[in-house]
């Protein structure tokens, strides 16, 4: 255990970490200390740690360049096992006990990296270099320079095994939602609340404040009670705010439609395990009617050679370093900076005992005031032209920008500053194109108000703490007064202090050091140089997105958050335009990654959607029923009985429907209730066949047709009285089919008086068919006569069975044999099937699935899977039910040409010459003789079974021409999966009773 | 994206269902074929302003003519589409009996 | 100059200071052969073919912006031709057959991965369908192979094969079929275009079509001055219905968008292309490391490159159905792409009803991996005035005359494509 050497001895500042709570942790699996509420940064950096990682193509050494969540060099793999998690900022990781890490991208060890070659071929891998090799022979891309490439790339590595965290979803909604807590954030929220208004504050840090961070102000401003201090009790009240909710811990990743946030909170991810029923992570969908952005800003690096070696940070992470978590980043500094946001930072550094060898200010002919700097190496004028040292700083070379000798200094630790960023992302999600301000050297919003938002902070492009809370305070008072319903408010007092406001940083647009002593990073995670940029520039990659995508600047981890704004700046100076002109690359949501786990919720695995059940589900399966996936629905598949196979199982329950009774559970049938004086005149719009004389009391089967001629779905229309009908559609089409329904009366012909409704849940339904289907059902109907007499084929009653269950029975065969469909109630459906069990038991009943509901049907040559969305009626043999004689929806287009013509793929039936040759759904059809090729192609099988009835394979084909081709010899081809030809008989699709006796006896 | 239903409220874009073009109406039936296949297969595909259908499927069940910009997707207003065609058909009685 | 290995190590040598210019930057010319309106693919693509093809090298590529960004460059870079029609399925294969030697022909590594593309059935009328297009497909000479669950786990092996919602039945694989990067396919164009003598015009957007009074096309304006031009071709999927509109032809598009994935970049755990038949999920990884993948349309007309919530939920729902071992990949990018969806998902490349006319548009999801056959075609059609065979299908009055190549059977409803 090593203690923690960079640890200073406790300041009043520090605020983040509990010198009581001391915190083991390994990294690259060595033991280390920390304290509760270090960072994984904060905690290496104290124990010296400045090593950790490794870039993306060179494979240099990294250290830590921020301390914040777009820390784009320490990226470390996080946990072990089934939670190991790659690319995670060490800047925000929360310690926790047990936390383990490791770098990664790098073998076989962080200081010994082989793949560190590839910085010697750097000259090679510009870039783009990709694009201009590797392209001979042809098959070597896939096969030989690709896998190598690929291995190299990738960063960190996901476990391969399954993430075992759960993550859930909440709906959220407020009048005000406040993005970002710093002060502004935190002003804005408390005034906005005070007028009454529901707030939402939230902030991606664990600790709200911003630069005060967790209520304690800094040192400078304790005594004389400046405005932080003033913030702190703010915030302080703020919490006990009933109409506040403070979420930390909460990044707002996108800003949708209609002011839909997506926002992630991060849980547990800062404890070593989520507490009982609590998630790894939370989703948030929140709805604002007013948002408050206050986002704050990232400070950005300069460029300068080998900018990337470990101990150069930028001067703002250091300043928290040292303040909030107490650490000295090293010993020895030299700032450099463009700007005066650098100038407190050298107390800071001297109160940490870190000698500050110099201050270097790039700025030459500034009037800026330096005296009050506690420093005795002031140079401005001067910029860094190269840093030494490999794996660590250990000193600068510094050049002064009008010529004169170089001087080297020794240090371990380089400040930089390039200026500040406004966090400009969310705006840009919503396609605002940040505006670059010459006066401030920073893309600040292109519209910071809104009907319906407003910018506060320093996105709003505020510098001084006065600006930003009086700002913030206006801002959450018109929040406030918009949300009452006061729309007309004047925005001159907001303009008049972003008009007068007191600039503090002073930056004059210096972004890069024209050196060439060392590569000059941009982009530090892609390892994108100042030169690859200008090489894009030169040849041709002129627009700011070529040269993103040319040189992969910005599409790192962070986005560009750190980089963009240099690789602008450098393409700027390459194309001799202005940065207003070259303009910005887009941002995209999430504003920071986000797990693919918490973007599902709980819907995964087996939640992924709901599994539909049928009334008679439990039934099924305690019948030793198998299901099968149809659609959301488990429908009962086959119901084997001693240890029968599947085929076995099927067969005899096909014989058994035959030869006796069974029975089917159909409750998956769309059922729609269809009543008014108007509802015969709609039915016969949009069914294909006449619906007008269908008289009450009987079944009808119907054709409905999409308006483009294509058959659409069929079903059953019954006539239970005068104005009201029972409409069965197929399963798959059961929601569709209410949506067309609802759309042709409710737009088409709002003027007919029907009403529909979608009863598919309301009714069980149970088809009973076999021989012997009368007698069982005599047996269960409580006073109704069967008899073929006043129960004929497509006759329907509404009756009572099992002494007053209430049900519709309808003659209706789908198998072919006698057969009814019985619907009752839902929640009586598994009743019914264990009477009719129970009742049929006598004459050999047994239920069915529905591959032998599939075999009896094709058996028949009802069509099904036949009604594929390709065929006409005409193409299903069922053109003789289009009528002529009416408009209904698809009759005009299912005229055109193509839909008519003589070679279309029409159904036919198929008997290979040898019963036992079996063939697939999907296998095609050719003539015999000729090979199985395109031109040959004469149709597809649409349906195959094996007919235990007609002791053979059959099926059914769409086939050109095919009626006219009844009782020639074809093959069925099914080359893919290698099967032998089978030679086939064309015939009729319909192979059983082709009389129509049965089902009418 | 969220949708105020007239009969619901505002709802979440995951309760609707969209169908397209509100502006196209069936022709009658004996209207030239160029017609029908103007009314099924083309559409208005404007950038901006677009008349729309949507169906409250997660909901009431309504067909909904929405008008939404297609760029910002800002809803400017929505009806049920019933009383959109009912309007177009007084109108159009309205005009015959003018004429 | 020409791109190789001893040319990058030459200019390695001397800082790379020599390279020229990938494409020039002309100002217009008054008149041209032939003008191609939009930079992207499927156009920058086009004008090469003319030159190479056809010999002609006097025409130009009008880009409203800059080369290469509309779709081409939001795609997730899937390059098949595993198609079920047999209309359809020659130009997707004449255009990988393209693909194959693209990087060659174009002397620029578009980086054409053929790691197999494989499709994912979970029911048994997926399946069917399967067999249907997978001898349709080996009947018109492509690539297909059945895998059986086992085969498809080996193929993926991070699918959780036991407890997604839906079971893992098999898979429909084309080996052949695979990704390419997708920016890299622009610049190759644009720079082999520019080395024949194809001016590439960006900055240039078209207001408006010149016609003669017999209403044939003689030019257009654009915002920078008149061009003539015998012969225009619009490339400008996404925004077909505007341009056309300017000539008064209404088109059978609605334009819809289509959001697409990226996440961080991870070391190599998939290694082909799948999709899911359930979940419309579709993913890769990049030779970067990147986990590409993308669903299904946002599902109403749209002109934003942004996308909603409800998709991005659904796509994560799917991957954490069948690949739970993504759970803690992280989501680094979702952005949408303006696609013209047509009313049978099928293109058009075709003459239109005006002389000198052309139109490569309607692409669908379809239009990455189409563009060098679809270009091809294109070029074909408008040196000869009539189609090529392979795009003969791909016409406007295919739905006057009862002929959509409708594949899914989706039928007059975009969303249902």
């Amino acid at each position: 255990m090593s203690k923690q050497p960079n640890r200073l001895s406790q300041t009043v500042n520090e605020c983040r970490i509990d010198r009581t709570k001391p915190i083991q942790f390994i990294f690259n699996g060595k033991s280390y200390q920390g304290y509760q509420g270090d960072t994984l940064a904060s905690a290496l950096l104290a124990n010296g740690v400045t090593l950790i990682a490794r870039s993306f193509k060179y494979h240099r050494p990294r250290g830590i360049l921020t301390a914040d969540a777009h820390e784009p060099s320490a990226l470390v793999q996080l946990g072990s096992g089934s939670k190991c998690e790659p690319n995670i900022p060490a800047t925000t990781i929360e310690l926790y006990d047990g936390l383990e890490a490791r770098s990664q991208n790098c073998w076989p060890s962080l200081a010994f990296d082989v793949m560190s070659i590839n910085s010697l071929f750097s000259p090679i891998f510009v870039a783009g270099f990709y694009y201009k090799t590797f392209k001979w022979p042809a098959k070597f891309w896939t096969n030989f320079y690709e896998p190598i490439i690929r291995k190299a790339a990738g960063m960190g590595e996901l476990s391969g095994k399954i993430d075992p965290d759960t993550y859930e979803k909440a709906h959220d909604h407020c009048d005000v939602l406040v993005i970002g807590g710093g002060i502004s954030g935190i002003m804005a929220a408390k005034s906005a609340a005070d007028s009454g208004a529901q707030v939402i504050l939230c902030d991606e840090n664990p600790v709200l404040g911003g630069q005060i961070s967790d209520g304690k102000p800094p040192l400078e401003e304790v005594s004389g009670k400046g405005p932080l201090v003033e913030q702190v009790e703010t915030l302080l009240q703020l919490r006990d705010m009933n109409n506040v909710r403070i979420m930390p811990r909460s990044m707002v990743f996108g800003w949708y439609d209609n002011n839909t946030f997506g926002v992630i909170e991060q849980v547990s991810d800062h404890l070593p395990q989520p507490e009982k029923n609590q998630p790894r992570q939370r989703m948030r969908k929140i709805v604002a009617q007013q948002i408050i952005l206050a986002t704050g800003s990232h400070e950005r690096s300069l460029v300068f050679p080998n900018n990337d070696r470990p101990g150069v940070m930028l001067a703002s992470a250091v300043q928290r370093y040292i303040r909030q978590y107490s650490v000295r980043p090293g010993q020895k500094a030299v700032i450099f900076t463009n700007n005066d946001s650098t100038k407190k930072l050298v107390n800071d550094l001297n109160s940490a005992g870190i000698i500050v060898s110099a201050y270097v200010d790039a700025r030459e002919d500034i009037t800026s005031d330096f005296s009050d700097i506690q420093c005795s190496n002031i140079l401005n004028g001067y910029v860094v032209d190269n840093v030494h040292g490999g794996k660590k700083v250990q000193a600068v070379t510094l050049r002064p920008c009008n010529g004169g000798p170089l001087k080297k200094i020794d240090c371990d630790l380089i400040c930089v500053s390039g200026g500040w960023n406004p966090a400009v992302q969310l705006l840009a999600q919503r396609g605002q194109k940040p505006q670059w301000s010459e006066n401030y050297q920073n893309f600040l919003p292109q519209f910071s108000t809104g009907e319906d938002f407003l910018c506060t902070g320093s996105l709003a492009g505020l510098e001084s703490t006065r600006d930003c809370l009086d700002h913030a305070r206006l801002v959450g008072e018109i929040a406030g007064k918009r949300i009452s319903g006061n729309t007309n408010i004047s925005l001159e007092k907001l303009t008049s202090i972003t008009t007068t406001k007191e600039l503090e940083t002073h930056n004059t647009g210096f972004f890069e050091v024209l050196s060439d002593k060392g590569k000059s990073f941009i982009d530090l995670q892609n390892d994108v140089t100042r030169k690859d940029v200008e090489l894009a520039a030169r040849e041709g990659y002129r627009s700011v997105e070529h040269v993103k995508r040319y040189t992969t600047l910005g599409m790192a981890t962070d986005q560009g958050k750190t980089s963009n704004i240099n690789g602008i700046a450098t393409l700027s100076r390459s194309l001799n335009k202005p940065i207003s002109q070259v303009g910005t690359t887009g941002f995209r949501p999430p504003y920071r990654p986000v797990s693919l786990g918490v973007l599902a919720g709980r819907s995964r695995g087996k939640h992924w959607r709901p599994i539909l059940r049928t009334p008679l589900h439990n039934w099924v399966y305690a019948q030793g029923g198998k299901f099968i996936e149809s659609g959301l629905w488990h429908r009962s598949q086959y119901f084997p009985i001693n240890g029968e196979t599947m085929a076995q199982s099927i067969d005899r329950e096909v014989r058994t429907v035959r030869e006796k009774v069974g029975f089917c559970d159909v409750s998956t049938l769309g059922k729609i209730d269809l009543q008014g004086p108007d509802a015969a005149t709609f039915l016969n719009r949009v069914y294909c066949n006449g619906f007008a004389k269908l008289p009450v009391g009987r079944s009808r089967y119907g054709l409905m047709l999409r308006e483009d001629g294509i058959v659409f779905d069929d079903g059953t229309v019954t006539r239970l009285d005068d104005d009201h009908y029972f409409i069965t559609t197929t399963s798959a089409e059961s929601c569709s089919i209410v949506s067309h329904l609802e759309y042709c009366h409710q737009v088409l012909w709002p003027e007919l008086d029907i009403c529909l409704a979608d009863v598919g849940e309301d009714w069980a339904a149970i088809a009973l068919a076999g021989p012997h289907s009368r007698k069982v059902l005599s047996e269960i109907v409580d006073n109704l006569d069967v008899s073929n007499d006043t129960l004929p084929f497509l006759k329907a009653v509404t009756t009572t069975v099992l002494g007053g269950l209430e049900t519709r029975l309808f003659r209706i065969s789908f198998s072919g044999e006698m057969a009814y469909e019985l619907f009752v109630p839902s929640q009586h459906g598994a009743d019914l099937a264990k009477m009719l069990m129970i009742v049929g038991e006598k004459y050999g009943i047994a239920p069915y699935g529905v591959e032998a509901l599939d075999v009896l049907r094709i058996e028949k040559g009802h069509v099904s899977s036949e009604l594929n969305k390709f065929t006409t009626a005409s193409d299903l043999g069922l053109g003789g039910m289009m009528s002529k004689t009416k408009d209904y929806i698809g009759h005009r287009l299912s005229q055109r040409p193509g839909l008519i013509a003589p070679d279309r793929e029409v159904v036919v039936g198929l008997l290979p010459l040898n019963p036992k040759h079996s063939f697939a759904q999907g296998a095609h059809i050719i003539t015999t003789g000729t090979s199985a090729t395109a031109e040959n192609d004469d149709g597809y099988i649409t349906s195959a079974a094996w007919s235990p009835t007609l002791n053979s394979y059959i099926g059914i084909a769409l086939v050109r021409r095919g009626r006219e081709r009844i009782g020639q010899i074809v093959d069925i081809v099914d080359p893919l999966n290698g099967k032998k030809p089978v030679t086939a008989k064309i015939v009729s699709h319909h192979f059983y009773d082709l009389e129509n006796t049965r089902v009418t006896a | 994206m969220r949708i105020p239903c007239p009969l619901c409220g505002e709802r979440p874009l995951e309760e609707f269902t969209y169908r397209g073009d509100a502006k196209v109406k069936r022709p009658d039936h004996d209207a030239p074929i160029e017609d029908w296949v103007g009314y099924v297969y083309v559409r208005d595909n404007p950038k901006g302003d677009h008349q729309e259908h949507w169906r409250h499927s997660g909901g009431c069940g309504s067909w909904l003519t929405v008008n939404r910009n297609t760029v910002s997707h800002i809803i400017n207003s929505v009806e049920e589409a019933r009383q959109t065609e009912e309007s177009r058909i007084s109108e159009k009685t309205q005009e015959k009996k003018l004429a | 100059m020409n791109y190789s290995m001893t040319s990058l190590i030459k200019q390695a040598f001397q800082g790379h200071k020599g390279w020229p210019v990938g494409w020039r930057d002309p100002e217009p010319k008054k008149q041209y052969d032939a003008i191609i309106i939009g930079g992207g693919g499927h156009g920058l693509a086009t004008a090469y073919y003319l030159a190479k093809e056809h010999g002609l090298t006097n025409i130009a590529v009008l880009e409203r912006g800059w080369i290469g960004s509309g779709n081409v460059a939001r795609n997730t870079t899937i390059v098949r031709s595993n198609y079920l029609l047999n209309n359809e399925i020659p130009l997707l294969e004449w255009s990988l057959k393209l693909w194959e030697n693209l990087s060659q022909e174009l002397n620029y590594n578009v980086m054409f991965s053929q790691r197999g593309v494989l499709d994912i059935f979970h029911t048994n009328g997926q399946r069917d369908e399967a067999v249907r297009r997978g001898n349709a497909m080996i009947m018109n000479g492509v690539d297909a192979v059945m895998l059986n669950k086992e085969e498809v786990l080996k193929q993926v092996n991070i699918i959780d094969p036991d407890n997604g919602r839906y079971p893992i039945l098999g898979g429909l694989l084309q080996p052949r079929a695979g990704t390419a990067r997708h920016d890299a396919v622009v610049w190759g164009y644009a720079r082999a275009a520019d080395r024949l003598g194809v001016d590439i015009i960006q900055g240039c957007e078209v207001t408006g079509f010149l016609r003669d009074s017999d209403g044939r096309m003689t030019g257009v304006e654009t915002s920078r001055g008149t061009i003539n031009a015998p012969k225009v071709g619009v490339a400008v999927a996404g925004h077909s219905s505007q341009v056309m509109e300017m000539v008064g032809i209404r088109l059978p598009v609605e334009s819809h968008k289509l959001q697409a994935f990226v996440t961080e970049s991870v070391k190599p755990i998939i290694d082909t292309v799948a999709t899911f038949g359930v979940g419309h999920l579709y993913i890769s990884q990049s030779d970067k490391g990147g986990l590409v993948f993308g669903g299904m349309l946002d599902g109403y007309n749209s002109f934003a490159q942004r996308g909603n919530l409800p998709i991005v939920e659904d796509v994560a729902e799917a991957i954490m159905m069948f690949l739970p071992t993504l759970g803690r990949a992280r989501l680094l990018r979702h952005w949408a792409g303006v696609v013209d969806m047509t009313m049978d998902g099928s293109p058009f490349i075709c003459k239109t009803p005006i002389d000198g006319l052309y139109l490569n548009g309607g692409w669908n999801y379809t239009g990455f991996k189409a563009i060098p056959g679809a270009a091809w075609c294109f070029a074909h059609t408008m040196v000869h005035n009539e189609p090529h065979p392979y795009n003969a299908p791909f016409d406007l009055d295919r739905f006057s005359q009862g002929r959509p190549v409708d594949a899914t059977g989706g039928g007059p409803f975009p969303n249902h494509h």
